[in-house]
């Protein structure tokens, strides 16, 4: 067949997208003659005409020397073979021109494309196709190989050239003190494409005789004695030519687009960025708060009035869904199922386990999915910028606030988020250092307990405030610290601000799946483990054994009741079980009655939610730290501190409270 | 000598001081010896402006970016 149409450009050029989007299917995979690389071919037809389509491999330049790069540069050394279609990349013009005059120095019979016309849209940059025509001789399409754009004008185009109907003129740069040398190797070897390639060094004459390649070589030593390396001085008249092109065909329109975006970046990294940046993020912890648990939507709706909305919102959160349709299948197990210890393992380990596993992705998509948003549609990185000022007093970078604000609604899709961190260190330290900022699932538990536990007000808000303050302050002292066990104390910021734009539902729902399957394959199972671990160690009586050692360290604070030592070592699983195993010891799930049996009184009650809200928050937090940090040893290190430091803690607020209280 | 934390307007890139690993990754951005740039912000962080595409930089990094000024 005759009519053949070859595809060239760089990498990422969209070159593949436009391969596909021509061949319809049609492709195969064929030999390219006299070689063993696979090319990819299609046969296609247009107005009646049948052109076989051929993808030669992209390359970056016309150095390489790869097997597959040495098919393309084959190709080019043939003038008369078929018809090269070059792509441009919108997204980069400087260099993919300077890659496409190459080309077009050795292909008269082309057409060049401009790919990517979305983006070029979108930036308001605006090319002016018959100048580049008119400088380049040959035709110019301008396509969105993504959105198929301008895809028939330039089969027109192609079947312009394959019928002769166009004719290029063909791309001659002025080489300018070289042009006299390169005439003369054009004598010897009669193209003045081959001639500018030999005199860059390049292998093209192959079948020339003996005398004739000894003539060039004299030629070329000739102008390396005169000038310099005659290799950079066809770089730079070339580079100069891509200068002088851009400058007269491409123009850059200042589009309302651009107009929002200095805007907004003014806003970014003006004096109030910061509080921008954490007005949107609370934003985003508000909504993700309110789809899975209902709160604290539903006190605000409560508050305003609307009673069935808020009770709407709390039976129908992701949370309460998923725990209703789990409590229903353990009842009627429980029901229908002989009553032996496998009965138990299955109901109180496994489906437990899976349970587990089921609250926690739901909350890990929505999550993603927010994050996604804001990173897609380029916020993330402002908001990082903005943010960046503050974390770098820590040694930290703005992207931490990431991880921190996904981990005040979950610990694990935060752990999980510290992978967008830049450097391996940076990503460590935080990872291990999140279980100190305070999740929902905690936050509720610490609610009830201040609110059963403590009577005044002042005394109840103050403590919450407190607990968040020292939440903070304990996470970004314990970057520190980490900093020293990984060597790497400190972290730079250094990252792209891409255009704003409305997110791609596409690609954010690419990311959220990308960031949320690793949660099942890599998380789940640890979490099943340690839920039949848990049903081992109850079924053999070893929790008791636990709880009575737990409450026995408290004792210095009178909180020995064995029982809350076992709602404690039950909260080492999951926080919230800290509330329905004490329900269920207490055999009452009034709060006020087991406050009233408890007798606690201010400093012991502050004590005991301050371990609460800072002992090692569950068991899921720690299999996705292991997911991410890959060390048991440091690992250890990160739950041996926390434990430590809620004790201490305890202590500390406990001596104080007694004191200040006793006082006044 | 001037560094970029410490720059404004169009400068060009001088050198780049520190390891390899540190020059690649500045490199990967685009930001290499002899690449003219546009301080946009001083920050810090340093928001700098590179044909088409803009860069937040930390400051302990624009510290190690030698420059002058572009004319």
């Amino acid at each position: 067949m005759q009519n053949k149409v070859y595809l060239v450009a760089q990498p990422n050029s969209g070159k593949t997208t436009l391969f596909n989007l021509l061949a319809h299917e049609n492709c195969y995979v064929a030999n390219w003659p006299g070689k063993t690389v696979e090319v990819f071919q299609a046969k296609i037809v247009h107005h009646g005409k049948e052109i076989l389509l051929v993808d030669l491999p992209g390359i970056n330049s016309f150095k390489a020397l790869g097997k597959e790069e040495s098919l393309t540069k084959e190709f080019l050394l043939k003038e008369e073979e078929g018809v090269a279609v070059v792509l441009i990349n919108g997204e980069s013009l400087y260099r993919s021109f300077y890659f496409a005059i190459q080309v077009l120095e050795m292909k008269s019979k082309a057409v060049l494309v401009i790919n990517k016309s979305d983006y070029l849209e979108k930036r308001g940059i605006h090319i002016n196709l018959e100048t580049l025509k008119e400088k380049l001789g040959v035709e110019v399409v301008q396509i969105s190989a993504l959105h198929g754009t301008g895809i028939n004008r330039l089969m027109d185009r192609i079947l312009d050239v394959l019928e002769g109907r166009v004719k290029g003129k063909g791309l001659r740069i002025d080489y300018g003190i070289l042009e006299p040398y390169i005439a003369k190797v054009e004598e010897l070897l009669g193209s003045r494409s081959l001639a500018v390639r030999a005199i860059e060094g390049e292998e093209v004459f192959a079948r020339l005789s003996e005398d004739k390649r000894i003539a060039v070589e004299e030629i070329k030593k000739e102008i390396e004695n005169k000038f310099v390396n005659p290799e950079e001085i066809i770089a730079m008249y070339r580079h100069r030519f891509v200068e002088s092109l851009l400058n007269s065909a491409v123009k850059e329109v200042k589009v309302s687009e651009e107009a929002i975006e200095r805007k907004l970046d003014k806003i970014f990294f003006g004096r109030f960025g910061p509080v921008f940046s954490i007005a949107i993020l609370f934003g985003i912890l508000f909504l993700a708060f309110t789809i899975n648990t209902g709160f604290p939507m539903n006190i605000i709706a409560r508050f305003a009035g609307y009673d069935t909305i808020a009770e709407f919102l709390g039976k129908y959160s992701l949370s309460g869904i998923i725990s209703l349709f789990f409590e229903t299948i353990s009842g009627m197990l429980d029901g229908i199922l002989p009553d032996v210890w496998l009965k138990s393992l299955f109901i109180n380990g496994i489906l437990a386990g899976i349970g587990a596993v089921a609250t926690f992705f739901p909350l890990i998509l929505v999550l993603n999915f927010l994050m996604s948003l804001i990173e897609d549609s380029g916020v993330m990185a402002r908001i990082a910028t903005s943010m960046d000022r503050f974390f770098s007093l820590f040694g930290l970078t703005g992207k931490t606030v990431f991880p921190f604000t996904v981990s005040l609604a979950c610990n694990v899709p935060g752990v999980m988020a510290s992978r967008i961190l830049e450097t391996d260190g940076e990503r460590i330290r935080v990872a291990l250092a999140s279980p100190f900022v305070i999740c929902q699932a905690r936050l509720l538990v610490i609610v009830l307990f201040v609110v059963f536990l403590l009577t005044s007000p002042a005394l109840q808000s103050g403590i919450v405030i407190l607990i968040y303050l020292l939440s903070a302050t304990l996470f970004l002292a314990a970057t520190k610290i980490y900093g020293k066990a990984v060597k790497e104390e400190s972290s730079e910021l250094l990252l792209e601000l891409p255009p704003y734009h409305f997110p791609s539902l596409r690609v954010v729902w690419w990311i959220t799946w990308e960031r949320s399957k690793s949660f099942i394959y890599k998380i789940a199972g640890f979490i099943l483990a340690f839920s039949i671990l848990a049903w081992l160690m109850d079924y053999f009586g070893i929790t008791n054994v636990i709880g009575t050692f737990i409450a026995k360290m408290f004792s210095p604070f009178g909180l020995d009741d064995p029982r809350l030592g076992f709602a404690i070592l039950m909260g080492f699983f999951a926080k919230e079980l800290v509330i329905s195993s004490l329900a269920v010891s207490f055999g009452t799930s009034d709060l006020s009655e087991i406050s009233a049996q408890l007798a606690l009184n201010a400093p012991q009650a502050i004590a005991l939610i301050v371990f609460i809200a800072f002992y090692t928050p569950c068991v899921a937090t720690i299999s996705a730290m292991h997911s991410e940090v890959r060390s048991y040893k440091l690992l250890a290190m990160s739950v041996v501190f926390q434990l430590l430091i809620a004790y201490i803690l305890a202590s500390v607020t406990f001596i104080l409270s007694s004191i200040i209280l006793t006082a006044a | 000598m001037l560094t970029l934390d410490l720059a404004t307007g169009r400068v060009r890139i001088k050198e780049i001081l520190g390891g390899r690993g540190f020059v690649r990754r500045l490199a990967d951005m685009g930001l290499a010896p002899g690449q003219v740039v546009e301080v946009i912000s001083k920050g810090p962080p340093v928001i700098v402006k590179i044909r088409d595409t803009k860069i937040a930089i930390g400051r302990g990094i624009a510290r190690k970016v030698v420059v002058e000024y572009a004319e």
